[in-house]
C-alpha cells in the first residue's frame, strides 16, 4: 500500500502566517486553522499607548519621558559612541588626505624581479663583521698562507736549522727559537757545514752570532719600563718628555702617548723602524735562487737526530712556511733533505683536473684535451655549434629540454 | 697550533698496519649496535575488528574469504612485516679494540692526527670566530671537514661549532666511535682523550691474567 506523504506537521497548522499562505489545506482545515489557542501580540487598535508605556508615563509623570524611544530596537550606547567616533574618524581622514595626495610619473617605474641593487632593511647591517671579527681575529702560530715555492721552502729550512745551531752555540734555550715574530733574514751568508754530530757555522761579517741570536730575541714590549734603553730608545724618551732638562721642577700637563703623532720626531721614527720586524715581514721575504746557489747540496745532509734541534728547527720552520708537518713525516726525517722532500710536497690535489693540468707534457699533446668536469652528450653539440638549433627545435616541437 | 714537544707512543698503538677488513668489520658491528629497530607492523591477531566471516563460503560467486584481517585485504595485517628487535651483532673485543688502534694509527700515518694540549677550548663561544679559527689552519669545508675530540664538554667550543656542522663536529670521548676516528678529513685531540681511548682499548695487548706476586 503506497503511503500518503504528509504535506507538514499538524502543528505547524496554528500558526496563522503559515496557514494563511499555505494552499495544501482543506477547507475544513482552513475554517480551524482560523482559530488559535495564543493569540498574538498586536498594538490596541483604539490608539491607546501600550500598558508598558503608560506605566512608564507614569512613573516620570509626563507624556514624553527620557530615554531611548525603543530601548529593544536601537543600539546600545556602546555601538553608539563607536559609530560617533567612526563618524569623526572618516571625516579625520578625509581632511587629512585630500590636499596631501601627490601624483607621481610612475611611466618609467619598472618592479624589480630580484633583490640585486635594492636596500635592505632590518637586521644587524653587519655589525659583527665591522666590530667584533676586527677585534677578535684569530691569530694563529703559523701563517695562513703557505709558501709553495720550492725556493722559498729551501730558504726557511736553512734559516731554521742556522738559527737553531746558533741558538745552541749561543747557549741559549732553543725554546726561543719562535719567541719572535721571523722579520729579515740574517743567515744566507753564514755558513753551514754539516759534522757527525750536527753542523758547524761560520758567521761572516755581514751577518754575526750576536745578530742573528738578537733578531730571535722576542719582542719587547715598547709600554714596559725599559732597564737599558737603546741609544734611539732615550732620545724617544728625551724627546717625548714632558720634563724640561733644563728646568727638570717644571711640570706641564701630561700628554697621551697613546695618541697617534701626526708628526713623529726622528728619533720616534727609528725606534719604528728598529722595532717594526713584524708588520714588514712581507715585505722582507728574500730571493733565495742566487744563495742556493752559492750554498751548495753539501748542507742538506745536516742531521736532525738530535730532538732537541729536530724540535726547533721543525717548529722555526713550520712558522716561516705555514706549512704543517706531520707528525710521522718528522719522526722519519733524519737529514734536512728527507725533511725539505716533506715540505716540498704539495698538498694532495682535491680534483683530478688539477693535477693533470700540472703535467705540461700530457697537456701539449694536440690530441688530448682535458676537461674540468665530464663533456655530456649537449657539451658536444655545444662544441660544434649545434645545440641552439637542435633546443630551438625541440622547443618548436614542445619537446622536454633535458639535461646539461 | 704552536708545537710545544716531542710526545712518544708505543708503536702498536700508534702505528700499526692498516687492516681495512677489521676496520670495516669494526664500523658494520657499530653500525648494526646503532640501529634502532623499532619498526613494527600489526599482524593480523593485533588489528581491530571482529574475526565474524565476512560473507558466506559458497554461493555467492565470489572469492571465499575468512576475516577482514586477512593480510590479502585492504586494511588487513602485513604478513612476516617488521617487529621491533635488535640488529646488534657480535665482534670479538680484541678485534674491536685493535680496530681502534688501527684506525689512529691510519690517521697518525697520513699525517691527520693532531694532538692538542688538554683544556682544548676557545675564547668566545662564536660561530664566527670558530670558522675564522678553522679557516686560518685550513681545517674546514674546503679541506674535508675536521673532527675536534675532547674530554669532556667545553662550552665555548661545543656551542661555537654546533652550527658550523660544514666545518667539522666536536664530540667528547665517549661520544667518539671508530667511524667517527675514519669519517672526516682530520681529528685534533687532546692529548688525554687519546691516552683515554688508547688505554681503553688495548685489551689484546695486555694479558687478563693477573700476575701472581
Amino acid at each position: 500500500m503506497r503511503r500518503i506523504s504528509r504535506v507538514d506537521r499538524s502543528i505547524g497548522l496554528m500558526r496563522r502566517s503559515v496557514a494563511a499562505n499555505n494552499t495544501y489545506l482543506c477547507a475544513a482545515c482552513h475554517q480551524s486553522n482560523l482559530f488559535s489557542t495564543s493569540s498574538p501580540r498586536t498594538l490596541p487598535s483604539d490608539g491607546k499607548a501600550p500598558f508598558t508605556e503608560r506605566v512608564r508615563r507614569r512613573i516620570w509623570g509626563t507624556d514624553s519621558p527620557p530615554g531611548l524611544a525603543d530601548p529593544y530596537g536601537d543600539a546600545s550606547v556602546f555601538d553608539q559612541t563607536k559609530k560617533r567616533a567612526q563618524r569623526s574618524e572618516n571625516a579625520d581622514d578625509v581632511e587629512a588626505r585630500g590636499p596631501q595626495t601627490i601624483v607621481r610619473d610612475m611611466t618609467g617605474y619598472e618592479p624589480a624581479a630580484t633583490w640585486d641593487g635594492l636596500d635592505k632593511v632590518g637586521g644587524f647591517g653587519g655589525w659583527w663583521k665591522e666590530n667584533w671579527d676586527a677585534e677578535n681575529k684569530f691569530r694563529g702560530f703559523l701563517p695562513a698562507e703557505r709558501l709553495a715555492d720550492i725556493e722559498d721552502v729551501t730558504g726557511a729550512l736553512r734559516r731554521a736549522i742556522v738559527e737553531s745551531f746558533a741558538l745552541r752555540m749561543a747557549g741559549k734555550p732553543l725554546s726561543e727559537i719562535s719567541a719572535a715574530e721571523p722579520s729579515f733574514d740574517l743567515t744566507t751568508e753564514v755558513e753551514l757545514t754539516p759534522t757527525a754530530t750536527g753542523a758547524t757555522l761560520q758567521f761572516t761579517e755581514a751577518a754575526s752570532l750576536e745578530d742573528i741570536v738578537l733578531s730571535l730575541a722576542p719582542k719587547v714590549d715598547e709600554t714596559a719600563t725599559k732597564e737599558n734603553p737603546t741609544e734611539s730608545e732615550e732620545d724617544v724618551a728625551a724627546d717625548r718628555s714632558t720634563v724640561d732638562p733644563l728646568e727638570p721642577e717644571h711640570n706641564e700637563e701630561p700628554i697621551d702617548e697613546t695618541a697617534v703623532k701626526e708628526q713623529p720626531t726622528e728619533s720616534e721614527e727609528m725606534v719604528a723602524a728598529d722595532r717594526s720586524s713584524v708588520d714588514s715581514f712581507e715585505d722582507t721575504r728574500m730571493d733565495y735562487e742566487a744563495a742556493i746557489e752559492t750554498w751548495g747540496s753539501e748542507w742538506y745532509k745536516v742531521s736532525l737526530a738530535d730532538p732537541e734541534i729536530k724540535f726547533a728547527v721543525i717548529k722555526r720552520v713550520m712558522q716561516l712556511t705555514g706549512v704543517r708537518i706531520s707528525d710521522h713525516a718528522i719522526q722519519s726525517s733524519g737529514t734536512a733533505y728527507a725533511l725539505l722532500t716533506r715540505l716540498a710536497t704539495p698538498p694532495k690535489s682535491r680534483k683530478l683536473v688539477d693535477d693533470l693540468a700540472a703535467k705540461e707534457q700530457l697537456m701539449t699533446l694536440p690530441n688530448v684535451s682535458v676537461f674540468a668536469k665530464r663533456v655530456t652528450p649537449i657539451d658536444k653539440e655545444r662544441m660544434a655549434g649545434r645545440w641552439k638549433l637542435i633546443e630551438a627545435e625541440l622547443e618548436k616541437r614542445g619537446l622536454p629540454i633535458t639535461g646539461r | 697550533m704552536e708545537p710545544l714537544r716531542f710526545e712518544s707512543y708505543p708503536s702498536n698503538h700508534l702505528y700499526l698496519p692498516l687492516r681495512r677488513d677489521i676496520l670495516h668489520r669494526a664500523v658494520v658491528y657499530e653500525g648494526d649496535a646503532t640501529r634502532q629497530g623499532t619498526a613494527s607492523t600489526k599482524t593480523r591477531w593485533e588489528i581491530h575488528g571482529s574475526h565474524r566471516k565476512i560473507r558466506p563460503q559458497k554461493g555467492t560467486g565470489r572469492a571465499r574469504l575468512g576475516t577482514r584481517q586477512s593480510p590479502m585485504l585492504k586494511g588487513g595485517a602485513k604478513s612476516f612485516g617488521p617487529r621491533p628487535r635488535d640488529f646488534a651483532t657480535g665482534l670479538p673485543k680484541k678485534m674491536y679494540d685493535l680496530a681502534w688502534r688501527t684506525a689512529l694509527s691510519y690517521r697518525y700515518r697520513k699525517g691527520e692526527l693532531i694532538i692538542c694540549e688538554d683544556g682544548m677550548d676557545i675564547e668566545h663561544p662564536k660561530t664566527r670566530y670558530v670558522q675564522d679559527i678553522f679557516e686560518h689552519n685550513h681545517w674546514g669545508s674546503e679541506d674535508g671537514r675536521t673532527l675536534l675530540i675532547t674530554g669532556d664538554y667545553r662550552h665555548n667550543l661545543f656551542n661555537a661549532l654546533r652550527p658550523a656542522g660544514q666545518h667539522g663536529r666536536v664530540q667528547t670521548t665517549e661520544e667518539v666511535d671508530v667511524k667517527d676516528l675514519l669519517e672526516l678529513g682530520r681529528i685534533v685531540i687532546e692529548k688525554s682523550a687519546l691516552d683515554e681511548i688508547l688505554h681503553g682499548h688495548q685489551s689484546d695487548l695486555t694479558s687478563k691474567v693477573r700476575a701472581m706476586v
